[in-house]
């Protein structure tokens, strides 16, 4: 019998919640003391480095206004990661995505469409985010309809996307004076300005505040988002449930597309003034799988998650300009040490299992 | 639980005195370079995007650390800024933020085609501070800052020379170039080439592979070139070139020419059998520019060359090639009398060498020239 | 122009090329293979390449033996593949996002460990390290054009080729081999009949590590006998495609490797003279996967639908 005054706040680690913020804690912390480890292999002052890398962004405000800035596409990705792994499909399509629509983007903000400097971006978004959504479905349909194997046709469409974005780039959009395959540089109508300049806000910050909790109230509080969360717990049971895996499949992936574009875009119009269809947008949506891994395919998780990798990644770059005996790639170590530990499932399973046995252990021998 | 709170809290403890130890350190960023040289010496910042190109970011690079290595008084910090070379604004006008907001440095190195665009908005931030365009590719509409000296490479004077020296080498009569990507600013290596190619009846091949870093497929393209009977190759393809020198390497008969720095000296101790076909290199001595603005910087007269862009060229020993021991021995006499001749005449002005940057429509000129006499 | 082309491709040099060119595709290939026949998806395969073709690089130059720089690329091949395993299998992750993750961490590692070793990030000219060569076969190398192409490839081109056939008498004519299959096609069912599915199915992850870690040696030390950044150009991508077509099929992924090099033999004739775009001909592997793929999933869809066959 389940005894009312023991309805309080469950802070013990069988609480799955508090569980999973101990396993990033712990993760965080067995990373770090990796991290330290190579730093004092390589650097000749390993505690200053690891501060650094810890406070670095804190230190001046520009420094954070790059993590502000640089954060907001791989949250996009993560988002659009998230909600397909949540649905428990396995389109990998999210890399290939933003490249091709970062072609979309290039096609709007290279041509004069209109001068007003509030309708350009718009405009961009806007088609970044319609090819992102239509390209997106097709590994979703091939397998709805046909049972085609997703995550390999998407794979392959990453690969097939970048040939022709480069194609495209180079035959429509080319600009002469680069050595690599480059865009002609945006025209100034095109690009997001800043809210706050210091620190780097600009409406795409906005923009993903409220995708993040349309998505959240979505995934969450609509029956949709209850339709694709048992889809992924439980396919079968969502089938007999009379839920057409169908539409679900292609709605799912036509809004993840839509998010990949809206990243896409918002990455081109505020960090670059040309587009590298090799170099600029590349490995952003792989990335975004991993976030969406390590914030569990919960919207807000994975926008803080995208949030925290970039700060560590911002601390390493304030490390090297003060010490270059510190390549950035370090903080490559740390995020592969991270994702590893988080995304087992067993990792302090052990632990929780046993406290789960005590607790039970405990109510019956009373 | 329990278990799990002691070990955080034994980790907090720990982090936090190690924050301690090093005192309010941790809270500021200031750029420190890794060599403090004595205030009054000349302090330099080159900032690229990586090195590891194969190509002329390591020259100015290797330059770089040989002007620092020197007991010259001159310290030069080098900064890779973007290493996936995404060209990130925020991440190059941080990067010159860093550098040069402090006004640490006496001057503050970069360039590019790619990147320069940054350079110049840093140029109009800092007017204060002193900087340089290594190579130059478009100037901004306002004319060059009149805080830079901008400088620029005759690349397709350089493809003019290399083409004589092929035409004068070859015993088939047929030569042949590998290009990392087929754009207007990679063409304008080879426009000099094929323009004298053509004029003096040596047939050539010209491969696009469009990578610079497939070495496997550069080694088959060569080899394909071989087979068509071309016995003096030119690589221009960054890291793939590493595949043509090796298939190179693989016939007796066929000379190699290299690009960016002297591949011939690079390999010498290490591979001698690809050292042994690299007849010579075609360089853009970005290091003879750097060392010789260093030496401005020093002087105090670099201050004469703000707001001048500058083609350097065969006169300046800019572009040409590498002349070393090897070649020397290799080349006979009268091809290299006929080289010098050839490089006298360019200085001269007496030929017009085409060049793709300044082609007004290059879209049908450049096929025209480029197919002249080219073997397909 | 097009009469040119289509003429080159039927010389033996052509053959021949593209025979060297399949070399790493084929190891890709059947890393991608042996795994996904025992029921594990490695998507890491161009990573471990990567990793091993500087292993084997930077391990002949420590030892000054090429053969113990070989051993040294393997272990490395079977380390990351060891990785992947453990957190698969015993921390419960997905291998999936694990191959992910050594993916996009596949190159600034190479390179760390690059510049660790060289103080350059580029390439590992600076190095003297031994590396491996060609084989003629005395006598079959006189026999008119067979001669050519069996006798004088490289070394681990003949490597290569003697585990296509290990590996296909492994997995269809053993015991083990056998186990392996009933992992990937049912693992339960595998599991009830006694079979430690988890030793199986790392023992394919370790064997998926060492043909990565060769096809990564091939290049580094054998076909251009040092390290360059990205040298390993998308061929792991490769190998996982040609899987993506056989479905099981041996045969499938060997025509499919063997289609993929003569893919790129093409695009060497096409680099010569612009015909087709270059990029677009990059991509015509990958686009040949989609559309076999697009199309068999559709075949077998009707002939569902048509009540031939039983839905499985």
């Amino acid at each position: 019998m389940t005894d009312r005054s023991e309805k309080k706040l469950n802070l013990s680690i069988t609480n799955p919640t508090v569980f999973e913020a101990v396993k990033m804690i712990i993760a965080l912390l067995i990373a770090f003391v990796i991290m330290f480890g190579v730093l004092c292999l390589i650097s000749d002052n390993p505690v200053h480095a690891f501060v650094t890398i810890l406070t670095g962004p804190f230190a001046k405000r520009r420094y954070f206004g790059a993590v502000i800035e640089s954060f907001i596409p791989y949250a996009f990705a993560g988002l659009a990661a998230g909600i397909l792994f949540k649905s428990g499909a396995f389109n990998l399509g999210a890399e290939g995505i933003y490249i091709i629509s970062g072609v979309a983007v290039a096609a709007v903000a290279c041509t004069a469409v209109t001068t007003s400097h509030f309708l350009h971006p718009i405009l961009c978004i806007l088609a970044a985010a319609a090819v992102g959504g239509v390209l997106m479905i097709i590994p979703s349909f091939l397998k709805a309809k046909f049972g085609t194997n997703e995550m390999v046709v998407s794979l392959m469409l990453n690969s097939i996307y970048s040939g022709i974005a480069m194609h495209l780039i180079r035959k429509y959009l080319l600009t002469k004076t680069t050595s690599t395959i480059g865009s002609r540089d945006y025209l100034k109508t095109a690009k997001i300005g800043y809210i706050f300049e210091p620190l780097r806000i600009s409406p795409c910050l906005v923009l993903l505040i409220v995708c993040t909790i349309i998505l959240y109230l979505v995934m969450y509080k609509t029956r949709l988002g209850y339709q694709i969360r048992l889809a992924g717990a439980n396919p079968k049971f969502a089938e007999y449930s009379g839920i057409s895996a169908f539409k679900l499949s292609i709605a799912t992936a036509a809004i993840a597309g839509v998010l990949a574009g809206t990243g896409s875009a918002c990455q081109l119009l505020t960090q670059s003034s040309f587009y590298q269809p090799d170099k600029t947008a590349v490995g952003i949506g792989f990335s975004g799988m991993l976030l969406a891994m390590l914030g569990r395919n919960n919207p807000i998780g994975i926008v803080i998650a995208s949030f925290l990798i970039k700060y560590l990644e911002q601390g390493a770059n304030v490390l090297y300009f003060s010490d270059t005996s510190v390549p950035s790639e370090i903080t490559a170590i740390i995020e592969g040490i991270v994702i590893l530990l988080i995304s087992s499932q067993y990792f302090l399973r052990g632990l929780r299992e046993k406290k789960l046995l005590q607790e039970g252990l405990g109510k019956n021998a009373r | 639980m329990k278990k799990a709170l002691k070990f955080l809290m034994a980790a907090g403890m720990t982090l936090s005195l190690a924050a301690c130890s090093n005192g309010g350190s941790a809270a500021t960023a200031t750029p420190a370079p890794a060599d403090e040289g004595s205030d009054d010496g000349v302090k330099i910042a080159v900032l690229l995007p990586f090195t590891g190109d194969q190509s002329y970011f390591d020259t100015l690079a290797q330059a770089a650390r040989e002007v620092d290595a020197e007991d010259n008084g001159i310290s030069v910090q080098i900064f890779e800024v973007d290493p996936s070379g995404s060209a990130d604004e925020s991440l190059w006008m941080n990067a010159f933020a860093d550098v040069c907001e402090d006004g640490e440095y006496d001057l503050v190195v970069s360039g590019n085609n790619t990147y320069e665009g940054f350079l110049y908005q840093a140029c109009e931030k800092y007017p204060d501070q002193m900087f340089y365009n290594f190579d130059y590719s478009a100037l901004p509409e306002e004319g060059t800052p009149a805080n830079c000296y901008c400088v620029n490479w005759a690349l397709d004077d350089l493809g003019y020379v290399v083409g004589t020296l092929s035409a004068e080498m070859t015993k088939t009569g047929t030569v042949g170039v590998v290009v990392g990507m087929d754009n207007q600013a990679m063409n304008q290596f080879i426009s000099g080439y094929v323009q004298v190619l053509a004029d003096k009846g040596v047939k050539y091949v010209v491969s696009y592979p469009g990578s610079f870093t497939d070495t496997d497929l550069g080694k088959e393209v060569t080899s394909a070139m071989i087979d068509k009977g071309a016995d003096v190759i030119w690589q221009v393809a960054g890291g793939l070139g590493n595949g043509v020198i090796e298939a190179c390497s693989q016939h007796d008969d066929v000379w190699c020419i290299g690009v960016d720095q002297d591949q011939y000296l690079q390999f010498k101790d290490t591979k001698p059998e690809w050292a042994n076909t690299i007849l010579t290199s075609a360089l853009k001595n970005t290091n003879v520019a750097f060392k010789a603005v260093a030496e401005m910087v020093k002087e105090g007269t670099y201050a004469d060359k703000l707001g001048k862009a500058e083609a350097w060229g065969i006169a300046l020993n800019g572009v040409g090639l590498a002349e070393n021991d090897y070649y020397l021995a290799n080349c006979p006499e009268d091809v290299r009398a006929a080289v010098a001749d050839t490089l006298a005449k360019v200085t001269a002005g007496e030929v017009e060498v085409k060049d793709t940057l300044e082609m007004t429509d290059y879209d049908t000129e450049w096929p025209e020239l480029l197919n002249a006499n080219r073997v397909e | 122009m097009l009469g040119n082309i289509f003429s080159s491709l039927f010389k033996l040099t052509f053959l021949l090329t593209v025979l060297r060119m399949a070399t790493p595709i084929l190891f890709a290939s059947i890393a991608a293979f042996v795994t996904a026949s025992a029921g594990v998806a490695n998507i890491a395969v161009e990573s471990i390449m990567t990793f091993g073709a500087l292993a084997g690089i930077l391990g002949s130059y420590a030892t000054g033996n090429v053969w113990a720089g070989v051993a040294i690329g393997l272990l490395v091949g079977a380390g990351t593949a060891l990785l992947i395993a453990f957190f698969s299998m015993r921390l419960g992750a997905d291998p999936i996002l694990i191959g992910i993750a050594l993916n996009t961490f596949a190159d600034s590692l190479s390179i760390f460990f690059l510049y660790l070793a060289t103080g350059e990030k580029g390439t590992s000219a600076s190095l003297l390290t031994p590396t491996l060569g060609s084989v003629d076969i005395p006598g079959i190398k006189s026999i008119p054009v067979l001669g050519e192409i069996l006798s004088g490839q490289y070394i681990l081109t003949y490597v290569c080729w003697i585990l296509l056939i290990v590996l296909f008498i492994m997995i269809y004519k053993t015991p083990l081999g056998m186990r392996m299959r009933a992992c990937g096609l049912n693992a339960d069912a595998a599991r009830t009949a006694g079979i430690n599915v988890g030793r199986i199915r790392v023992f394919s992850l370790v064997l998926s590590g060492l043909f990565a870690a060769l096809g990564g040696m091939y290049l580094s030390l054998n076909s251009i006998h040092l390290f360059s950044k990205g040298m390993v150009s998308g061929l792991g991508w490769m190998g996982i495609a040609a899987n993506g077509i056989a479905n099981g099929s041996y045969g499938m992924l060997l025509l499919s490797a063997l289609l993929f090099a003569v893919f790129r033999g093409i695009s060497i004739v096409f680099s010569q003279s612009a015909v087709f775009p270059v990029d677009l001909v990059r991509a015509v592997p990958y686009f040949a996967v989609f559309f076999f793929l697009t199309i068999s999933s559709i075949i077998s869809y009707l002939r569902i639908k048509s009540g031939k066959v039983e839905e499985q």
